[in-house]
C-alpha cells in the first residue's frame, strides 16, 4: 500500500482561481474514476511507514528521490492507494491534478 | 463513487457568495481574510467532492471557510470576541441579501469607479487578479494596486458598510460600466467579453428584485442590458469581423431577450426621473424593434440622442445624433449637425469621428473627402476588427 501526499505552493501568486478550480474539480473527478479500483475510500485504521519501503517525489512529471518539499510548499491533501508495485503507484501519482508535487511513500497496515 | 458535474461558473459564483456571507459575519474590513478563507474552502472542495458531493454543498463550504477565518483570528489573537464558540449557521435566504450588501459596499463613492469594478470582479464574481487584468486590459500590477487601495478604504471605514439606499446610483453606474466593459471591449475573445456582460446582468437583476434597488432606473438599466445582449452575437460575422448595424442578420437577434427588455422598459416608465439608462434603453429598443435598418425610426432616434445629450452631455451623443439625422433627412443634415459640434481635440483624433465624416461624404458623392476621412479613421482605429471594417469601406468608396 502507498500513501500519496499532495503538496502545493503557499505563494499567493500561485493560487488557482475559481475558474481553475472548476477545471480542477473535473480533473479530480476523472482521476478518481480512472483509479477507482486502487484508491481507498477510507484511510486504513492503523498504518505506518514500511521499514525499508520505497519512496519518491513526483514533480512536474519528473520522479526523483527528493527533496520532498520545496521552500514554500505545504501538504494540501493525501490519498491511499492499494497497488501491487511501486511503479504503478508512481503512474497514479503522475496523474494527480492541481498539486505541483506528490510524494509517494510505501506504508504497511497492521 | 462519482460526483456529478457542477454548473458552469459554479466555483466563481460560490466564491462571491462565500465572501459576501463571511464579510457580513466578520466585517468588510477583513475582506481579504474572507477572500482567503473562501479560496481555501473551494480548493478543499475540488478534491474532497470529486468522490462524493456533500448533501448541502453551500453549507459545507461555509463551514470550512468559517473555520478558516476563526483559526486565523485565533492565531492572530486579535479579536477576543471570536475566540468564544461562534455558531455556524447557514441560511440560504440570507445569502442573497449578503451578496447584495457586498455589491453596495463595492460601489463606495470614495473608491474610483474603475476600482469599484475591480473590487466587484474580485469579491463578487470570483475572478483572479490575472483574469481581471486580462478582461480590463490593465496590468496585473495595476489591478493589484487598485484592490489594495480599495481594501484599505474598506478597512478604515467600517461604519458605511451596509445597504445604503443613497448608493443605488453608484451601484447602477458600476454595473453599467461593467456591462459596457464586456460589450464594447477591444478584447478579441468573445467568450471572455460575454462573461463580463453576464455578470453585470446577473447583478442588475438581483438589484432590481430587492426593495432597496427596485427603482425605475434599475429597470431601465436591465432593459438596456437585454437589448444590447440580444444583439451580442449578431455583431460579428463567421470570421469574427465586425458587422455594421445595417449588415447584421436581424433574425439572429435574441427575440426572447428583446421581449424581456420591452417589459423592463415599460416598467421603467414610472416616477419623475429620466435617467441616461432610460434614454439609452429607448435608443436600443428602437433599433431592436425596427423590422429593418431602412425602416428604423430615425426621427425618434435623433430625438432620444438629444434627450441623452441633456442628461449625460458628450460630443459622442451629438455625433450619433448626426448619424440618425443623416438617415432621416439625408447626409447634408448629418454633416450640418457635425459642423455644429465644438469638437474637443480627443474627438477630432477619435476614429469614429473621421469614420462618420467619411461615410457621410461618401453618401453625398464627395469621393475625395470620403477617402481622406476614412483613411484617417483607419489609421486611428484601435482594434483589428475595426480596421478590417474600415478597409471594407475604403474599397466601397474606391469602386
Amino acid at each position: 500500500m502507498f500513501l500519496l501526499l499532495f503538496r502545493k505552493s503557499t505563494d499567493p501568486r500561485d493560487q488557482p482561481s475559481p475558474a481553475d478550480m472548476q477545471a480542477g474539480y473535473m480533473q479530480w473527478k476523472a482521476w478518481m474514476e480512472k483509479h477507482a479500483k486502487e484508491i481507498l475510500e477510507q484511510p486504513p485504521p492503523r498504518s505506518g511507514a514500511k521499514p525499508g519501503g520505497a519512496s519518491a517525489v513526483c514533480r512536474a512529471g519528473a520522479v526523483t528521490d527528493g527533496p520532498y518539499a520545496e521552500g514554500k510548499e505545504v501538504v494540501g491533501g493525501w490519498s491511499f492507494v492499494e497497488v501491487e508495485s511501486f511503479a504503478h503507484a508512481v503512474e497514479i501519482a503522475k496523474e494527480v491534478p492541481m498539486f505541483p508535487s506528490v510524494e509517494i511513500l510505501e506504508i504497511t497496515t497492521f | 463513487m462519482t460526483a456529478p458535474d457542477l454548473p458552469e461558473h459554479w466555483f466563481r459564483r460560490e466564491l462571491g457568495r462565500l465572501v459576501s456571507i463571511l464579510s457580513r459575519r466578520f466585517g468588510v474590513h477583513r475582506i481579504e481574510l474572507c477572500e482567503d478563507a473562501a479560496q481555501t474552502a473551494l480548493l478543499q472542495a475540488t478534491q474532497s467532492w470529486s468522490s462524493k458531493l456533500p448533501d448541502n454543498p453551500g453549507a459545507w463550504l461555509y463551514r470550512v471557510a468559517h473555520n478558516y477565518v476563526l483559526d486565523e483570528l485565533r492565531r492572530e489573537k486579535r479579536d477576543e470576541r471570536y475566540l468564544a464558540e461562534v455558531p455556524v449557521e447557514y441560511a440560504q435566504q440570507e445569502v442573497h441579501d449578503d451578496v447584495l450588501r457586498l455589491l453596495f459596499v463595492c460601489a463606495d463613492p470614495a473608491i474610483p469607479p474603475e476600482s469599484q469594478l475591480v473590487l466587484a470582479l474580485k469579491t463578487l464574481c470570483g475572478f483572479s487578479t490575472e483574469e481581471i487584468a486580462l478582461r480590463l486590459f490593465q496590468s496585473e500590477d495595476a489591478i493589484h494596486k487598485r484592490l489594495q487601495r480599495a481594501r484599505t478604504r474598506l478597512r478604515e471605514h467600517a461604519e458605511v458598510q451596509s445597504i445604503d439606499p443613497e448608493r443605488v446610483e453608484s451601484v447602477l453606474h458600476m454595473l453599467y460600466l461593467l456591462f459596457n466593459e464586456g460589450y464594447s471591449s477591444a478584447q478579441p475573445d468573445r467568450v471572455i467579453r460575454r462573461e463580463l456582460c453576464d455578470e453585470a446582468f446577473r447583478l442588475a437583476v438581483m438589484l432590481k428584485e430587492d426593495p432597496a434597488g427596485a427603482l425605475p432606473e434599475t429597470d431601465a438599466l436591465v432593459a438596456l442590458m437585454c437589448f444590447q445582449a440580444a444583439r451580442f452575437d449578431a455583431r460579428v460575422d463567421g470570421m469574427g469581423g465586425l458587422l455594421l448595424l445595417e449588415e447584421q442578420d436581424r433574425s439572429l437577434w435574441d427575440r426572447e431577450l428583446i421581449e424581456r427588455g420591452v417589459v423592463h422598459l415599460t416598467r421603467s416608465a414610472r416616477g419623475a426621473t429620466l435617467s441616461r439608462y432610460h434614454a439609452e434603453a429607448g435608443l436600443a429598443a428602437e433599433h431592436c424593434l425596427a423590422p429593418s435598418y431602412a425602416e428604423t425610426n430615425w426621427e425618434e432616434i435623433a430625438r432620444l440622442y438629444e434627450v441623452l445629450e441633456r442628461i449625460a452631455p458628450s460630443p459622442l451623443n451629438v455625433l450619433n445624433r448626426a448619424i440618425a439625422l443623416a438617415e432621416w433627412k439625408g447626409p447634408d443634415a448629418g454633416l450640418a449637425a457635425i459642423e455644429a459640434i465644438d469638437a474637443p481635440s480627443w474627438l477630432l483624433g477619435y476614429y469614429l469621428w473621421d469614420a462618420t465624416l467619411g461615410e457621410l461624404h461618401r453618401r453625398r458623392g464627395d469621393r475625395d473627402r470620403a477617402l481622406a476621412h476614412t483613411q484617417r479613421a483607419l489609421a486611428a482605429a484601435p482594434t483589428n476588427a475595426e480596421k478590417a471594417l474600415l478597409e471594407r469601406r475604403l474599397k466601397k468608396i474606391s469602386k
